[in-house]
């Protein structure tokens, strides 16, 4: 219980820091945002109660927003995420449920159940973060546009950090 | 009771995360100015078509009063028009006064609703950038100056009126020509102050005082008000003049905004003088 904790806070804490101190300095073509910090959302253990997923969502935003200066922006995001990934685990549940211990991780489910799962989760967020953004909706194509393709650069970049987080966990063993 | 407290607890994730909603929304619009200026014209727009509907219904109630006011402006206006002077130059008659240009027009428009019982209070007015009111154009009522425009929508814009706490109209006294700044103090709606007037300068109670126009907003010598009385601060030598304000804004229906067609070129003339390096 403990290795879980402190092993959530780290990938908190790591996450948190990629995201201000390197992912904030992309932008490309002005279109692409990566955001890999929902990872920290992504990656709670199933069993997480939903208010606990959500008060998470809400300290998650904020440190982001603290360091964009965007106070709010980021987390009514993330509360949102953190709000319908317990609603997206619950559609995507195998028939006899979650085997108690397993993670949403590829290790454990799959590359197909993962990027399903990520997919749908990363473009909803980022759908909401990137209207919540522009506050209109006369730019709609171009404010979607942008938000999908972050999407698709956030979900390879969340493959490649679970694959980080597989190794690691292997070569622990 | 107890149904209301299953419900609750049956449905808390979702009350929680509405609740944290709201207060990521309210932290997005106070503290991000791009969403607070966004909300602000959503909002405008919304209650200025309410405000829009009610005032259409209650406007009837005070035709009488408008109707009284409106014939005695007329009258003033009479007054002034070439036709009411005994012409005495037989001599000279312009056909076109070439000496003249028009720097000011005027843009009818109703106030829609207004608060006099706040400390910043302000006007909404049923013109906006679709007529060509923009931000920084003053308005003034029948009676005198009444405030400035801060906001514009499509069709609807706010003004703040002198009744607030940023508002400095530049005022000077007509038999003098001494001139300060004209402050609200939050207190009273019919009584603004009058500061920056050195004690030495004879004033008396009912002298009238007019704008300044200085720096543009309002044309030169628009009636502010009246001298109601007065302290002297002792510290600084400076009159405190109370000045009883000609705008009733307590009933202010009618207004004009005033557009400066040289307003940029003031501007362009402040902001560009800067102090020759010696």
């Amino acid at each position: 219980m403990f290795r879980i904790v402190a092993q959530n806070i780290i990938r908190f804490v790591l996450l948190v820091l990629l995201q201000i101190l390197v992912l904030n300095n992309i932008q490309l073509g002005g279109l692409i945002n990566p955001y890999a910090y929902v990872l920290v959302i992504l990656s709670l253990p199933i069993e997480t109660p939903r208010w606990l997923t959500l008060l998470i969502g809400v300290v998650l935003g904020l440190s982001i927003d603290v360091f964009t200066r965007t106070l709010g922006m980021h987390m009514t995001a993330t509360i949102f995420l953190a709000f319908l990934r317990p609603v997206v685990l619950q559609y995507m549940a195998p028939r006899d449920g979650y085997e108690y211990g397993t993670t949403a991780s590829i290790r454990d489910h799959g590359y197909l159940w993962y990027l399903t799962y990520a997919g749908i989760l990363i473009l909803l967020h980022h759908l909401f973060l990137f209207f919540v953004e522009a506050f209109e909706f006369e730019n709609f194509f171009r404010t979607g546009l942008k938000a999908i393709l972050s999407s698709l650069v956030t979900l390879v970049l969340v493959v490649i950090l679970q694959m980080f987080t597989v190794n690691r966990k292997q070569s622990q063993i | 009771m107890r149904n209301l407290l299953n419900f609750i607890f049956r449905f808390h994730v979702a009350f929680l995360f509405l609740l944290l909603e709201v207060l990521g929304f309210f932290l997005l619009i106070s503290y991000n100015n791009y969403h607070n200026i966004r909300a602000f014209s959503i909002t405008n727009e919304v209650s200025g078509e309410f405000y829009g509907q009610v005032n259409e219904a209650t406007s009837y109630l005070n035709l009488r009063d408008v109707n009284e006011q409106l014939s005695r402006e007329n009258a003033a206006l009479r007054e002034m028009v070439r036709s009411s002077y005994l012409d005495t130059s037989s001599l000279f008659k312009p056909v076109f006064d070439t000496a003249r240009v028009k720097v000011f027009e005027y843009l009818p428009a109703e106030v829609i609703n207004g608060s006099v019982n706040k400390r910043n209070n302000y006007l909404i007015i049923d013109r906006g950038s679709s007529s060509g009111v923009k931000r920084e154009m003053g308005v003034i009522s029948p009676n005198g100056v009444a405030g400035v425009v801060v906001d514009v929508s499509p069709n609807y814009a706010s003004v703040m009126s002198l009744l607030h706490g940023r508002s400095k109209v530049s005022t000077v006294i007509q038999k003098n020509g001494f001139f300060g700044l004209l402050k609200w103090d939050g207190s009273d709606p019919r009584y603004a102050t009058l500061i920056d007037i050195p004690a030495h300068v004879n004033i008396a109670e009912g002298d009238t005082l007019l704008t300044r126009g200085a720096s543009g907003i309002f044309p030169k010598n628009q009636l502010v008000g009246t001298i109601e009385s007065w302290e002297i601060n002792q510290s600084n030598r400076f009159y405190e003049i109370k000045v009883n304000l000609a705008t009733d804004f307590r009933r202010l229906q009618h207004v004009h905004v005033v557009k400066n067609s040289k307003k940029q070129e003031i501007d362009t003339l402040i902001q560009n003088t800067t102090e020759p390096d010696v």
